[in-house]
């Protein structure tokens, strides 16, 4: 026989095989599939984390909460949860927190300030097409507990687009998308209108020499556009949402179907972001809010959420003035506060930022609160996301120490249910001579 | 192996092979007459001449070509094999006789191949490949560019490329039409667009017009279907013409792309607008980190989507090697472009499929990747890609296999005529083959 046509299968005239009865067989093989596939199943899709102190989203850390995940979901947060058909992990004397959310970044874009800039007013433009899936600030966020975040456009333009919230892991980039196309991104101050000139003797024809090019100009293209949408969708005459995007966007602010992030960094765009807020009847958040510290009553009243600045972060665009006990003073005056790493590239570590705001006086379960369950309400995506629930997503961080502290450092990231970040496994070091990329030779 | 005589059966006579002869041009030598000739001494000219004429195109010189095996198609080959061209089609393909000397005119181990064909060409000056003060000009067409005279083309034909898609730069958004041409020759008039090339790579953004970004770029392409929507046929202008052809698949699309986003970006305008697309790998200077496909390879396979590969070369990286390889276990269509002139001495196509071959991709799948598959995807396959009777007569012949790096293109034949010879001595018996002796 030709070598290449031997057949796969073992020839059956070679070497017969033993007598088997056959309902012992079938039952043999009935038995084996009971038991073989609900152990598989078991063992694969159900797991049990226990003996750590777990934060659940709200509320100071507990001991002797176990958590049971199912399919990738939650199915239940208790004590002496049954492990049977469970793949237990012991984490006795770690913390456990959910997945941390950040409520503001610019992970998987190739700027930090993405932005269409030949238009100013591009409120339709996803940004979901400029992210790099595979970005190193991904697996950066999520290797320090980061397992959701917002990618927002950039603040060169004054109405930038809309974002997405999506996981910092996962197979494919469709599948980790929470909530796509949310969050307007209006931009006040001098950001804004930065390039709208003509530099160093340009040309006055060019597109970017055009309003606004003041801090009034900005809240007068604002007011522009929403008034002229306001007009459309009062008329409802020569306006088709299919073929007017833009429109059709301002149009689900106006009617509160959409969060207007509004970044507002001094005191006086913070007042005009409140203002623009009552005026045309929009939701908004407040972006970094740098200088809330002196509004901080009126923002409280008009139940704005703030996602504060990275309290670590000392120079502000706008020459905004920080303050250190900025979040602080906002969570004492009722303000619903989330804290976010901001517009780098390099993806700061987002549970340090939380520390910093202890530092400077916010309790430690509302700093933990404003990683986590905070943002994802603010964000709406609580229903999926932020907190240790049943039904929830499975992102849970398996802390070394008590997440606040600075040595702490996560040391597992499951994401669905899955390890996507493991910080016990050892990390070999690459041996190095002080020339970069050359291997130190080995004296004898 | 290569006869230019007139008498085709005096083939297998080794004496008569070695002579030559030239080929004859009728049209050439004919002048105009402008003076005007009274009827009947029209007729009696045609009358008389029409028999001559037709005596002298059947007894056109034709090529032979004598090979010892030629791959008529990827995975299909003929031993003993002889071509007959006439014009610039292959008239007749046959075997020689076994018992022929083979040191006379046939060298030792010598392959024939169909010449290749590049997808995505942007030989010439690149400023004139593209409109500057405008990103989206899908009306215009890239052959208007093409200058037949620029010596380039040798290089080009030397690696055993017969045709070509010619293709407009990656600056422009819509850039316009890709037009067939071959090499060095005159282009067809009005031959119509193989593909539209869309960019949304770097290079097609700008910072004096729009788009500046991607999500720019895509939301430009986006509103440019739109607004075709809107129209009504008869005030459709010259771009929007075009671009409606693009829609529902009527004719393909290629989207230059070159990083994740990119091709995120790609696959979900096709999905969005329906198009009949394919994916152009790779920078204007070939460049291509196949890391960025991870994510997206399921979704390829799924789809059913195309890949257009830059040409592999001596710095590209393992996974570069292993991607053809892996794009054929999959199931995902693929061809290979030469993308650029810069061959340094180097046969780019060969190069390619040699070390597409080293990491595990099949011979036939890496001569398809340059011959039927470009071929498919242009619609030109009843003309070119494959040696059959009637097809054009683009062929190369390789001193071995062709993806044998230690094989040399000997000859490549355009439309019926040699524009590249490279035997070691030309029209001339080996010496060396009968005595066992390498002619490498």
């Amino acid at each position: 026989m030709n070598p290449l046509r031997k057949p796969i299968l073992p020839d059956a005239s070679a070497k017969s095989l033993p007598m088997i009865h056959p309902h012992k067989l079938a039952l043999g093989l009935a038995l084996g599939l009971t038991l073989g596939l609900g152990a598989s199943l078991g063992a694969q899709d159900r797991l049990l984390l226990k003996g750590a102190k777990v934060f659940t989203g709200k509320g100071p850390f507990q001991e002797g909460l176990q958590i049971l995940v199912v399919d990738g979901k939650i199915q239940k947060v208790g004590k002496d949860l049954s492990a049977e058909n469970s793949t237990v992990v012991d984490v006795s004397g770690k913390w456990i927190t959910p997945g941390l959310v950040d409520a503001n970044t610019s992970l998987g874009l190739a700027t930090t300030h993405t932005n269409e800039q030949s238009n100013e007013t591009t409120p339709h433009i996803p940004i979901l097409d400029a992210i790099d899936p595979r970005a190193a600030n991904f697996k950066r966020a999520l290797g320090m507990g980061v397992t959701s975040a917002y990618v927002s456009p950039g603040g060169m333009n004054v109405f930038g687009g809309l974002g997405v919230v999506l996981k910092t892991a996962g197979p494919q980039l469709s599948e980790r998308i929470i909530l796509d196309k949310t969050g307007l991104r209006m931009t006040l101050g001098a950001m804004a209108s930065s390039g709208n000139r003509s530099f160093r003797g340009g040309n006055p024809d060019s597109m970017f020499y055009r309003r606004p090019t003041s801090r009034m100009g900005v809240i007068w293209e604002i007011r522009s556009q929403f008034y002229k949408a306001d007009a459309k969708r009062a008329s409802g005459q020569g306006f088709d949402p299919e073929k007017d995007p833009a429109t059709r966007t301002l149009i689900a602010a106006l009617d509160g179907k959409l969060t207007v992030r509004t970044t507002a960094r001094t005191d006086q765009d913070i007042r005009t972001a409140l203002r623009l807020a009552e005026e045309f009847g929009i939701r908004i958040a407040i972006d970094e809010g740098t200088e809330a510290y002196n509004s901080l009553d009126q923002i409280a009243a008009a139940g704005v959420p703030v996602i504060a600045s990275p309290p670590s972060v000392s120079q502000h665009p706008d020459r905004a003035e920080r303050h250190l006990d900025t979040i602080k003073l906002l969570a004492d005056a009722g303000v619903v506060v989330a804290i976010q790493t901001g517009q780098g590239l390099g993806a700061l570590p987002l549970i340090r930022e939380a520390s910093f705001a202890v530092r400077y006086g916010l309790p430690r379960e509302r700093a933990l609160e404003a990683v986590t369950s905070v943002p994802a309400e603010i964000l709406g995506v609580s229903d999926r996301v932020g907190s240790l629930k049943e039904g929830l997503d499975a992102d849970i961080v398996v802390w070394d120490l008590n997440p606040l502290s600075v040595f702490s450092r996560p040391e597992s990231v499951y994401v669905g249910g899955k390890l996507l970040h493991d910080g016990k496994a050892k990390k070999t070091k690459k041996v190095t001579s002080p020339r970069r990329g050359t291997p130190r030779k080995t004296r004898l | 192996m290569i006869q230019h005589d007139t008498a085709r059966h005096a083939a297998d006579s080794s004496a008569a092979d070695r002579s030559t002869a030239v080929i004859l041009n009728i049209g050439k030598s004919m002048n105009r007459h402008h003076s005007r000739l009274p009827l009947a001494t029209t007729v009696w000219i045609v009358a008389t001449l029409t028999p001559w004429m037709a005596a002298q195109s059947s007894s056109l010189k034709p090529i032979v070509i004598r090979a010892e095996k030629a791959w008529l198609e990827p995975g299909k080959s003929l031993e003993r094999a002889r071509f007959t061209i006439r014009g610039d089609a292959i008239s007749e393909v046959d075997q020689f006789e076994k018992g022929s000397k083979a040191g006379s005119d046939v060298i030792s181990g010598a392959v024939l191949t169909a010449g290749f064909i590049d997808l995505h060409n942007q030989l010439g000056p690149t400023n004139e490949l593209a409109e500057k003060v405008e990103s989206f000009t899908p009306e215009l067409r890239a052959d208007q560019a093409y200058d037949p005279f620029d010596a380039r083309w040798k290089r080009v034909l030397a690696q055993g490329i017969t045709s070509l898609i010619y293709a407009p730069s990656n600056t422009s958004i819509a850039g316009g039409q890709a037009i067939l041409l071959r090499p060095g020759l005159k282009p067809e008039k009005d031959a119509p667009a193989t593909y539209v090339k869309f960019s949304l790579t770097r290079e097609a953004q700008s910072t004096y017009k729009r788009p500046t970004s991607l999500v720019g770029a895509v939301d430009y392409l986006r509103e440019s279907y739109r607004n075709l929507r809107s129209r009504t046929p008869r005030n459709l202008g010259a771009a929007e013409l075009i671009l409606a052809t693009t829609v529902g698949g009527n004719s393909s699309v290629g989207i230059a792309c070159n990083r994740p986003e990119e091709i995120q970006a790609a696959l979900e305008l096709s999905k969005e607008q329906n198009l009949d697309s394919f994916l152009i790998l790779g920078d204007a200077t070939g460049q291509f980190d196949p890391r960025i496909l991870d994510d997206v390879l399921p979704t390829l396979a799924k789809e059913g989507k195309r890949l257009l590969l830059p040409a592999l070369g001596s710095k590209s990286s393992q996974r570069a090697q292993a991607l053809p390889a892996q794009l054929a276990k999959q199931g995902i269509p693929f061809a290979f472009s030469a993308a650029s002139d810069r061959n340094n001495g180097i046969n780019k196509c060969q190069w390619t499929m040699a070390m597409a071959m080293r990491s595990g991709l099949s011979a036939d799948k890496a001569l398809a990747a340059l011959t039927t598959t470009p071929a498919s995807w242009a619609k030109i396959s009843d003309k070119a890609g494959s040696l059959y009777k009637d097809r054009q007569a683009d062929l190369c012949l390789w001193s071995g296999e062709p993806w044998d790096l230690r094989s040399r293109l000997l000859l490549v034949v355009r439309a019926g005529k040699i524009v590249c010879d490279a035997r070691p001595e030309k029209d001339t018996p080996m010496k060396d083959s009968p005595t066992g002796e390498s002619h490498r």
